[in-house]
């Protein structure tokens, strides 16, 4: 979804004149058409990302639209005080862009994960967070974007992930029902959205049907676009990062508010940096995260209520 | 790239030219700073105390002013060291960019102006948030690099303290700016040479300071920061086409004898006696 974004961008770009681009240095491969198409109005910060983030700033207080790009840790934790004081506090509608949602680069190592990215970004004031699950999303989230006077964090994954298709209508709006099922709700976001809807054609196959919820813009959470989708079956949580994640304390707060008459497990990475290599997908198997552990989880999640509800009886 | 130099060809402020009217502004400011200090039981009166004439002087040669204030095309000032706040309002003060009545109430509950700087619809002057140090110069070259991409010749003002470049984010900016030959941007620190527990020399030497601004590609001018006329001619001279940093010499709590370059007037507030002195 790298090369998704930077093509957004550049159609903007062309019609206009307020888009500044913003690198860290990064996009080998990604950005040169970009560059072309911004002339002076892309600008290689260098390896300073704190700096960048200010200036940033500075650009959308003078009338600019500036995007900021690097890796998702980089974007983040490196400079979080610059994002805190500067963007958020200042309310600059700067556009931030991470790449490498959650455990894209795996074998790069821990130091390029993103795992706790979006609940940093989350914990900020204004802050929207995108996590989108596709392509389809990554348009229809940069849309709703597109004027809000806030700033935004794009939490890019690199995989492209699975096709499906819903309108987003705005922020408060983004969460759709991906696939219809009514015994158990894989609620989802970023990435792990395609691999809840794998989980979702397993479980299939036994005769379970497995709603999918997307949520693509997890802060602010959509709280009644996805309370609406709750069917009163079981719900598991499915983000990659840690625990306290904008997703599965929005669900939580949804099934609080209906009183919490759904059994619920939350799926998140453990929070360890592993010490041996894994790739992407490796990694995620490692940490449950991966369509067989989702779709074990919903089976034990059923498994539990049947048993509570008979002894409920009894 | 680099564009002509944006100071290059301004017309002198005419406050700019007026010595003496400054000299009293600066005597007011003063009296402000010691006034809110007491009245608000503030700290940092030391490093407001220094920054007065600087301030002034910045203040002097821009075209910030009550009808330009809300305007995205001007120059811009950023007090980079956010904690000399008392001495940024009452400088703002003396040019009519803040009401009186604000300064009167400072640091009572329910007022806009924060004990560290804070973007407020109070005071469209402000034109960054600082507090925590090292951001005002990234955020300042961001607003120097706006101009370039606008073609517009406004300029850009930045004052810092010396113990904020510790920070490692001042010579991203610094290297940055440096780099592009931003031109409209002027840094101006407050060398007074004490940090916030010891002197700058004890806890991490700035020096050869110069040499390190120049060795990013500034243009360094050094100074008695104290020295209005100095201060002013320093910020209108001719645009060397790269950014510039005036390394201005400064006393820590100047004005109030008793305090005078010492530590603990970063930390305590005036006293009822130093109204009567000011």
């Amino acid at each position: 979804m790298r090369k998704r974004i930077i093509e957004l961008i550049e159609a903007d770009a062309s019609v206009d004149p307020r888009i500044v681009f913003l690198t860290g240095d990064l996009g080998f491969s990604f950005v040169e058409p970009l560059e072309q198409a911004l002339g002076e109005r892309f600008v290689n910060m260098g390896v300073a990302e704190a700096n960048m983030v200010s200036v940033a700033a500075s650009l959308a207080a003078s009338g600019f639209r500036p995007f900021a790009y690097s890796i998702a840790p980089f974007m983040t934790a490196r400079c979080l005080e610059q994002i805190r004081n500067d963007i958020c506090y200042q309310r600059r509608a700067v556009r931030l862009i991470g790449v490498g949602a959650g455990f894209s680069y795996g074998t790069l190592g821990p130091s390029h994960h993103a795992l706790e990215d979006a609940t940093i970004m989350a914990a900020l004031p204004d802050l929207v967070v995108a996590n989108p699950g596709n392509a389809a999303e990554l348009d229809r989230c940069y849309a709703a974007l597109l004027d809000d006077p806030r700033p935004a964090y794009f939490r890019i994954a690199r995989e492209s992930g699975a096709s499906y298709g819903a309108p987003i209508f705005s922020p408060q709006t983004a969460a759709f029902a991906a696939r219809r099922g009514g015994d158990v709700t894989l609620a989802a976001s970023g990435g792990s959205v395609t691999q809840c809807l794998a989980a979702a054609e397993a479980l299939a196959g036994e005769g379970i049907e497995a709603a999918v919820v997307s949520v693509p813009i997890v802060q602010p959470f959509p709280m009644e676009a996805f309370a609406a989708l709750l069917t009163g079956a079981p719900v598991v949580s499915v983000f990659e990062g840690y625990r306290g994640n904008p997703l599965s304390v929005g669900v939580m707060e949804a099934l609080l508010a209906r009183g919490m008459g759904e059994a619920f497990v939350d799926l998140t990475a453990p929070q360890a940096f592993p010490s041996l290599v894994g790739d992407t997908e490796t990694l995620r198997r490692r940490a449950g995260l991966d369509p067989a552990a989702i779709a074990a989880q919903a089976r034990a999640l059923i498994a539990g209520c049947g048993a509570r509800k008979i002894g409920a009886r009894a | 790239m680099a564009r002509a130099g944006s100071a290059r060809g301004r017309k002198h402020s005419p406050l700019s030219q007026d010595g003496a009217a400054a000299a009293a502004r600066c005597a007011a400011a003063r009296r402000r700073v010691i006034s809110m200090s007491y009245s608000a039981n503030s700290a940092h009166l030391g490093s407001s105390l220094g920054v007065v004439e600087i301030l002034d002087a910045v203040l002097a040669v821009s075209d910030l002013r009550p009808a330009t204030a809300r305007a995205t095309e001007r120059d811009r000032v950023i007090l980079s060291k956010g904690h000399a706040a008392m001495a940024y309002y009452a400088a703002l003060e003396q040019y009519g960019l803040v009401a009186p009545s604000l300064l009167d109430a400072y640091l009572q509950n329910g007022t806009p102006l924060w004990g560290h700087v804070g973007l407020t619809e109070a005071v469209p002057a402000i034109d960054a948030t600082s507090g925590s140090l090292g951001h005002g110069l990234s955020l300042a070259t961001g607003f120097s690099l706006g101009h370039r991409l606008r073609g517009s010749d406004h300029r850009v003002f930045c004052i810092l303290s010396d113990g904020e470049c510790d920070e490692g984010s001042i010579w991203e900016a610094a290297l940055f700016a440096g780099a592009r030959k931003l031109s409209s941007l002027t840094a101006i620190v407050d060398y007074n040479h004490i940090q916030s527990l010891a002197p700058t020399r004890e806890v991490m030497d700035l020096e050869p300071f110069g040499a390190k601004w120049r060795s990013f590609g500034f243009e360094t001018i050094e100074l008695d920061g104290h020295d209005w006329a100095a201060l002013v001619a320093a910020l209108e001279r001719p645009s060397r086409g790269r950014p510039r940093v005036i390394l201005a010499h400064t006393v820590k709590g100047k004005g109030v004898a008793r305090i005078e370059n010492t530590v603990a007037s970063h930390y305590k507030p005036a006293l009822a006696a130093d109204l009567e002195l000011a």
